[in-house]
Parts: C-alpha cells; structure tokens; sequence
C-alpha cells in the first residue's frame, strides 16, 4: 500500500492527544475575588488528576478513529502492476483560432488569416493541430477532439482543404467568449485526462484583425490559466481609413434616424450618406464630417411611402463591408371592423355610436368600420378578411351562420348583451357548437342602484394594459343594468370579470380557433358609464388585438439575433436576401437564419395573412476598425507570447507524470472513503459505550 | 435574667422582620432616600421599642464637669438629686458625631447584590440622616490606605447634603489602613464627640489598639462598626477557583469545602482578637453581616449615642 499524501502520516503524533487529554489535570478557570484571602490557606485544591487510565476500550476506541482519520488523509491506494509508468514522448497541441468577423472582409485580410494558418500548421509539424473560427460564437473546423489522434499527411491535406473553403461571416467580433471557451474545453481536456496534454504544452494561435469592436467582456469573469499562453498574430490593412452606420430609430413619418461612426485610425473625416434602391444610383446625399474616433447622428429626410427606399449608403471610407443600412418601415394594415347593430345616424343612444370612434387610423393603419343593420343589405366581403365583429342586436339565421363560421376560421367576435333581444342570438351562436342544445339562461337583472365590476382578471390579454396600480380602479365605471348569463358547464369557458362578486360580466369563450367576448351589458349611457369612461378604447382595441393574424414582428434586426415568427406564420417561407427559399416547417417558431445582413420576407401559404418584412443589418461595433490596445488582453489575464518565445520547451519531468498517474490511481480506488467511513462508526461506538459507561457508573454511585 | 435575655432577643428578631430588608433598600438609587426610609422607620418604630428611654430627651441633661458654665446648671435637679447636672437647650448641638469610612478594595466584596461598602455607604448616610434630623453636628472621613475625603463635623443647613456628596463618589480603591484615619481624627478633632469607625475590619489589627487608646483617652466615645459580607463569615462557596485578593491581587487556586473549617477557625480568632482589643478600650463594636436590616445598625448607634 502507498499513500498520495504521505505527509499527512505525520498527524500519528495526534494520537497521543485522547490520552494526554485523558491525563491531565483540570486547573479551575473560574477567578472569584476575594476580600479576606490572609485567612486562608495557600493549599491547593484536590484536582481531578487521573494517573491511570481508566477506560482502555474507550481510549482504544478513540485512538483508532484518530489513527483512520490521519490515514484517509494520506490519500492510500494500492500499487497495480498495470498501470506501470511508461516513458511517452510528449505531445503538444495547437489550437488555431481564426476570426471570421465580417470586419475580415476588409481587403486581403482573410487571405493573409489563410496563409498565416497554413504557415502554422506547417510549422506544427506533429503536433497535434485543432482550428476553431469564431465571430460572435465558437466554430470548430477540426475540434479538440479530432486533434488527438495521430496527425497524418493526408489528415493535414484534408484540414487545408477545409481552410480554404473557409469564408468570414457578418457576425460581430466576441474575442472574449471565444478565448474562454477555447481555455475552458482545454481545462476540460486535461481535467479528463491527467496522462495526456498538460497545459503548458498547448498553445492558441489567434489569428486575427484585433479590432476595438471586439468583446472581450468575458474574459473579466475568467479565470485565465497560468500555463495556457496565446500568441496573437495581428493582421492589419493598409488602408485604415473606415466609417460605419447605424439605426437608432424610424419613426412613424419613416425618418430614419442614423449614426455613423468613424474609426480612431480613420485617414478621412468627411462622408457621403444617401438613400439608394436597390441596384439604383444614390439619391437625397448628405455631407456629414465625422472626427476620427467619434459618432455622428443625423436625421435623414423623411421616406415618401412610394419611394420604395429601402437602403441608406455611406461612401468615403476604404471599405464598404459596413456601408450599407438597409431600411423597413413598417407597412400600414388595412383593418375590416364589421358591427351587427343599429346605425348610429348621430345619436348617442346606440352602442354603434361609441363603436365606430374607438377604432381611429393611425400611421399605422387604416380602419374600415361597416355597421350592418337589420334592414341592411348582405355585405359583400370574404369572412376572411374580417378582423374584428361587433353584435349588439339580434341576427337573423343567415348572420348566425356567418359569424359562426367567422369564428370557426379564427376570428373575433365581440358580443354585448346590451338588451333582452340582442341576448336572445347568444343561444344559436353557442348552440352549433354543441348538438345537444344546452339551455344558456339570460335575464334581466334588477338592481338596486347601481353594479361595479370586480374579480377582474388582470392576467387576460383584454386587462392586461390595466395591471399597473394606476389603471386598475374600475370602481369609478358605474352599471345601471345588466344581463344575468349562466353558462353550462360543457361550454368551456372563462370569465374574465363579475359583477359585484357574483353574475359574469365578461366571459371569454374560445369557438374552433376563434375568440367570442360576451359582455353581459350594454355601454351606451343609458346602460352604463362603459363607453364614457377611459376603459373604453382601451379595451376594445385589446380585443381587436386577440385576432392573431394582427401580431407584428418588428423590423429591425441585427444579424445573429433570433427572430420569434407570430403563431399566425407558421409553415412559413422566408426569402433571404440571397433570393434562397427557407422553409419552416409548423413546428418552428423562431429563425435562426439572420446570418447576413439584408431584407428578409416571410411568406405563409395563408393569403389572408399578411407578409411580414424585416431588415437586418451588421452589429455597429464591427465598423470600429481601429486595432485593440494589446495591454486591455493582458490586463484581463490572457497570457500572451512574445514575438520569439516559445512555451515550456523542456518535456514535464517524469516525477510530474508519475503524480499524476498515481492521482489517478488514487482517484479511481478511493480509499480514504471506506477509512472515514470507518472511523465515523468508531467514534459512533465510542459514544454509545462513554454513555453506557457513565449510566453505569452513576447507578453504582446512587446505589 | 436569662429570660429577660431571650425576651429582648425576641423582640429584636420581631423588629427585625418589621424591618426593611437590606436587598430591597439598596435598590433605591438616591442615598438620601435610602437613608430617610431607614430612619423614618425606625423613629416611627421608637414609639413602640423598648429603646425609648435612650432617646434625643434623654441627653438634654449632662453632668456637670469642670469648665462647663455653671449658669446652664439644673438647680431644681440638684436640689433633688444632689448632683449637678447641666441642663442643654433643645437648639443647642449636642454631639458631635465623627463617621470614619473604610472604601478600600476589599469593601468591594458581594456575594449579594450589592458591596459591603454600598452596605456602609447606606449606614454612614443613615448616621448623618438621623443626625441632621435630631440638628447634631456630623462629619465624615472617607479612607482608604490614607485619609481620602474629609466633611468637618458641623451642623448646617448644607452639611447632609455635603456628606451625602461625598459617599456617593465612586471609590478609588486599594489597601486599608486604619493608622492614617485614626490619626487624622486624633490631630484634628478637639471637641469630645462620638468616633464611628465603618470597615470591615479584616485588615492586621496592628495599630488599631494604639489609636483607639488614644480616641479614648482623648475622651471621645468609639463605636466600630464591622460590615461583613455573609459569604465572607462562612465562606459558602461551592467551586473550586482560583481566589483572587481584592487589595494585593494575591492569587491561590482552593477548594472553599476544604478550606471552610480552617477558614473560619482563623476569622474566628480575628474577630476575637478584635472583639477583645474593643472590650479593652471601652469601645462599642458591633457585627453587621449585609443582610441585616440598617435599622438595626441604626439602633446600635442610637445606644452608643446614649451611652
């Protein structure tokens, strides 16, 4: 048997502490002062010394819990014949590290970040070779993992070839995350594996432009490993001179508001911004002086809706990589409000009245509002094409119809149970959907002053906007007289709120795809204070805002950011701006394939769904060329290689190798477990017998 | 007379239980305060008691000595008595009362909740209470290894309030010594007065018999009165510790249940030796543990004022 920690074998010396502890004599600690001390004598008091030991099992039992403890924290494991040592040459490793930014597209930079590489692996000779890329995350071109095995002529061969195919993305620079992930599989690789490459025998050549733009925020919450060390090979252009753009804002007249940043080593100070279609020549150009090192922001004239501008360009700097915004305003949506009630012809009497003035235009969209009347003609518009329907008075048998199929296909259906009549027409909506015909009970109920709505359920989508405590009282909104609605149980619904605690006020009920809304009461004033009050608009816009056809997405994007698609897109197309077709299947909501910049469409096979547009453009720290002050690397821990030096060049001696094999030894038996286990259980056994002793002890006294 | 004994003897305890006790009394902040229950107490309770006869009253009247005026001569007692007595006015100061205070280290000893010396604090404001209310001249000398604080005897309108002052500053502590103070009251008290001696008297009695000599032959009256702590008198201590000496600093490590029978024997002979030397001069000494009701000292003084 040998011990890891031998050292610790010195702690038999403890031993001696239960017996020592055993023998000696107990001094009293307590000090009394005393007034009269001359009138006693110095005699000093009986102690309890005990010259002999009393209990030779206990202290048996003590010393061998000692003795287990020392011998588990030697670390003792059992010498195996197979595991002899053997003298192996050592490997080391190189991890390349390329960066494939889009700011590598700047001139023959990624030739050159192609021929240091392949000038690398040539000098690796056999040393085991790893290539990673990296832009805003990790790219493995040949793992860690990979690299292990024996390097071969043809490996090497085939890792040329995969270099070459090679091409910089439009992702932003992260050094930092790329560095720590590249250290941490390291540490892992040598935490797995204590025979194989230790640190200080790998090396991470980092080939890269080095731009201020870089993240290297990581690193700060890193802890770089003494051993590891980067050599940085920083490639640089010759024309330095670069300016960049970016979107702040697009209001809602499609201003464009821009940035546009100017490098540190920038040769030039003077810009050309300008709109551009597509392939069209530049036009409305702007002069902007931008200082090297500094930003500009500049409101650019406002987009004409016929412009079709869909690009702002910049030109004067060296390389136009970055000199391209592309622009999406947001397009205007056409919304059909249908009302089943009686017109309004001017008189606030009708709920038709406040209806139509809840639903104004805005740059955003442009409402159409048909109230149908009794007498009314048919209306001649495809269900489809219907976002929001409003009933206030009875239907015929035809309306029914239509609205239970508008519902069927998904729409809203806003229905207010402003009298005993319009209340009537809830039963055959609600009855086609369940054969059986179940009894929906309405009647009028006869209130004493007035009702207030309570138990609001602030987490519906139609509350939502009046969670914050400011919005929430509705105490104020007064209801002289309401419909009682009971609902079967076999109808699932949800009321939303009640009034007074006990009748429904507004219950939700979902119909196929679609959204019924009963409100049990009216809003004109002579019902209630509802379409007086500050809820009103609100809220009817919240419930135009339930059909799911209407989310949008927003339209501007940088590039890596994952877009959620509305649950109305699904099995979508998406034109990039390759003109490449993605398909989504109906499962995937989110679009990971923002990977350049430029306008992306999505397309639904649904041609009441509108398109969705957006732009994505390039993260705006890519434009800041200027090279990155190698001391902010070093201050962050990252052990860089001097120009000639060259990492621990003598192989580990074998006294270091042995120790880690026994480590593993070690390790794998784990001994010390089964030693402490033991003495727990001696000193377990030491306690039941102390107690014994003393129980036995006492009895004998009292006896 | 043995029953007359164990009459008195009752009546003390009944007293004695009609009393305040000591625990209570102390916990009253204000001396004053303490001082006036303690004397009210008793004045209420003298009506009663059997020491009525040794009241203020009964010393308006003195023998008449050489020197005295012999206007202030009771003829009429004379006639009677054929003796000269001298008739005192009841304005007039009749004693004057000197309070030695020990405040050494060891006054500092308790086992109660309060110190010897809080104990004779309470007794010496009680003396001059009680004198300032009969408009007797008192004094106090507060000593430790040397005399510390000095209150003349005079009766004023401000001197209760003057000695109070002085017992309530906290004590400096260290060694007794009853050579300086007894020496002080030597040089310095020429008018034929009452001497009350406050300590705990567990110093060598060296010179004690010395300057009580002298007290005395200077005519003046001496009561000592000796505060122990009831610890100190049985010494009920039941861990073994390590004793450390108030005054010296002196450490031994004891067994009190060992030590007990030896230590009382010793203490014994201490105060035996004491009690002995106090017979001998013709001085009062009275024993006051502190979980005797202060009235009690109260009493014994108002018989040594009589005496």
């Amino acid at each position: 048997m040998s011990f890891l920690t031998p050292l610790y074998l010195f702690g038999i010396i403890t031993v001696g502490l239960p017996i020592l502890l055993h023998l000696v004599r107990h001094q009293p600690k307590n000090v009394l002062l005393f007034s009269a001390l001359r009138f006693l004598e110095h005699k000093p008091p009986q102690t309890n010394r005990k010259n002999k030991i009393e209990n030779w099992l206990l202290l048996l039992l003590r010393a061998t819990a000692v003795l287990l403890l020392v011998a588990a924290f030697a670390r003792p494991f059992f010498k195996n014949t197979d595991l002899e040592l053997t003298t192996t040459a050592t490997t080391r490793q190189t991890i390349l590290l390329i960066d494939a930014s889009s700011s590598m597209r700047r001139g023959t930079l990624w030739t050159e970040a192609l021929q240091k590489a392949e000038e690398i692996i040539k000098q690796a000779g056999q040393n085991q070779i790893a290539v990673y890329t990296f832009d805003s995350g990790l790219t493995a071109v040949k793992a860690l993992k990979e690299a292990t095995q024996t390097e071969s002529e043809h490996a090497t061969q085939n890792l040329r070839e995969r270099l070459t195919k090679l091409t910089p993305g439009w992702n932003a620079t992260d050094l930092g995350l790329a560095l720590t992930e590249i250290a941490s599989l390291l540490q892992q690789q040598v935490a797995s594996d204590p025979t194989g490459t230790l640190l200080q025998n790998s090396k991470i050549e980092l080939i890269t432009d080095f731009q201020a733009g870089s993240q290297i925020s990581a690193l700060t919450d890193f802890s770089w490993p003494e051993e590891l060390k980067v050599r940085l090979h920083q490639l640089q252009t010759k024309a330095t001179s670069n300016a960049g753009l970016q979107l702040l804002s697009l209001d809602e007249q499609s201003q464009p508001t821009v940035r546009i940043v100017n490098a540190a080593d920038s040769q030039q100070e003077q810009f050309t911004v300008a709109y551009q279609q597509h392939a069209s020549k530049p036009e409305i150009t702007q002069q902007v002086y931008v200082p090297r090192g500094q930003s500009r922001v500049i409101r650019m004239p406002a987009l004409e809706p016929q412009q079709q501008i869909t690009q702002i360009v910049l030109s004067g700097d060296d390389h136009d990589f970055d000199n391209r915004l592309y622009l999406q305003p947001r397009e205007k949506s056409n919304l059909t409000i249908v009302h089943y009630g009686t017109p309004a012809s001017g008189s606030t009497e009708t709920p038709d009245y406040f209806a139509k003035r809840a639903f104004p235009a805005t740059p955003h969209r442009e409402v159409e509002f048909l109230t149908i009347g009794p007498d009314s003609p048919q209306i001649l518009i495809a269900v489809a094409k219907i976002h929001l329907l409003i009933i206030s008075r009875e239907l015929s048998a035809d309306e029914t119809a239509l609205v239970k199929r508008y519902l069927q296909q998904g729409g809203v259906v806003l229905f207010s149970m402003n009298d005993v009549n319009s209340s009537r027409t809830l039963q055959p909506v609600l009855s086609a959907e369940n054969n059986s015909a179940p009894q929906i009970l309405t009647e009028t109920v006869d209130i004493n002053g007035y009702a207030l709505l309570t138990n609001i359920d602030f987490d519906h989508p139609v509350f939502q906007m009046f969670q914050a405590p400011e919005y929430s009282d509705f105490t104020q909104l007064k209801f002289w007289n309401y419909q009682r609605l009971t609902l079967p149980e076999n109808i699932p619904h949800q009321i939303l709120a009640r009034f007074d605690h006990e009748n429904p006020a507004i219950v939700n009920v979902s119909i196929g795809e679609g959204q019924l809304i009963v409100m049990t009461f009216g809003w004109t004033p002579r019902e209630s204070q509802f379409a007086l009050s500050t809820k009103f608009v609100p809220m009817l816009n919240a419930i135009l805002g339930q059909n799911t056809k209407l989310t949008a997405v927003p339209s501007q994007f940088t590039v890596g950011e994952k877009i959620k698609l509305p649950d109305s897109l699904k099995a979508a197309n998406i034109s990039t701006p390759e003109t490449t077709l993605i398909q989504l299947t109906s499962a995937q909501q989110t679009l990971k394939e923002t990977i350049q910049p430029g306008l992306y469409q999505v397309t639904s096979g649904d041609e009441t769904v509108p398109a969705q547009k957006f732009a994505v453009n390039l993260a705006i720290e890519e434009s800041n060329t200027a090279p990155l002050a190698i001391e902010k690397l070093e201050s962050l821990g990252v052990r860089l290689l001097q120009p000639g030096e060259t990492t621990a060049a003598s192989p580990p001696p074998a006294d270091t190798r042995r120790q880690a094999l026994l480590r593993e030894l070690e390790q794998k038996q784990k001994l010390w477990r089964w030693l402490i286990l033991v003495a727990l259980a001696m000193l377990g056994l030491e306690t039941v017998l102390a107690k014994w002793i003393t129980g036995k002890t006492s009895a004998t006294r009292k006896a | 007379m043995k029953s007359i004994a164990a009459q008195k003897n009752y009546q003390n305890q009944k007293l004695v239980s009609q009393r305040i006790d000591p625990a209570c009394l102390m916990r009253i902040k204000s001396l004053e305060l303490r001082a006036k229950s303690v004397v009210e107490g008793t004045w209420n309770g003298l009506h009663r008691s059997p020491y009525h006869g040794f009241s203020v009253e009964f010393t308006e009247y003195r023998e008449y000595s050489t020197g005295d005026d012999p206007r202030h001569i009771d003829w009429k007692l004379a006639a009677r008595t054929n003796q000269h007595f001298i008739k005192r006015f009841e304005e007039e100061t009749n004693l004057c009362c000197h309070m030695l205070l020990d405040l050494s280290s060891s006054m500092q000893f308790h086992s109660l909740s309060y110190t010897k010396a809080d104990y004779a604090k309470t007794l010496a404001a009680t003396f001059a209470y009680f004198l300032s209310t009969q408009r007797d001249a008192s004094g106090l000398v507060i000593f430790d290894e040397e005399v510390d604080a000095v209150v003349p005897a005079r009766f004023t309108r401000g001197q209760l309030r003057r000695i109070l002052i002085e017992l309530e500053r906290p004590p400096r502590g260290s060694h007794t010594n009853f050579a300086s103070p007894l020496k002080h009251a030597i040089e310095t008290i020429k008018k034929r007065g009452l001497v009350v001696l406050i300590s705990d008297l567990l110093s060598p009695l060296d010179d004690l018999n010395t300057h009580l000599g002298y007290l005395r032959a200077k005519g003046h009256e001496v009561a000592l009165f000796q505060i122990l702590d009831p610890a100190e008198i049985h010494l009920n201590f039941s861990e073994t510790a390590i004793f450390e000496d108030l005054e010296s600093g002196e450490r031994i490590a004891l067994n009190p249940k060992a030590a007990q029978a030896n230590y009382q024997r010793q203490l014994n002979a201490h105060l035996e030796m004491l009690q002995g030397l106090c017979r001998k001069q013709g001085v009062h000494y009275h024993k006051l543990t502190t979980d005797t009701p202060l009235e009690v000292g109260l009493s014994d003084f108002l018989t040594d004022r009589a005496a």
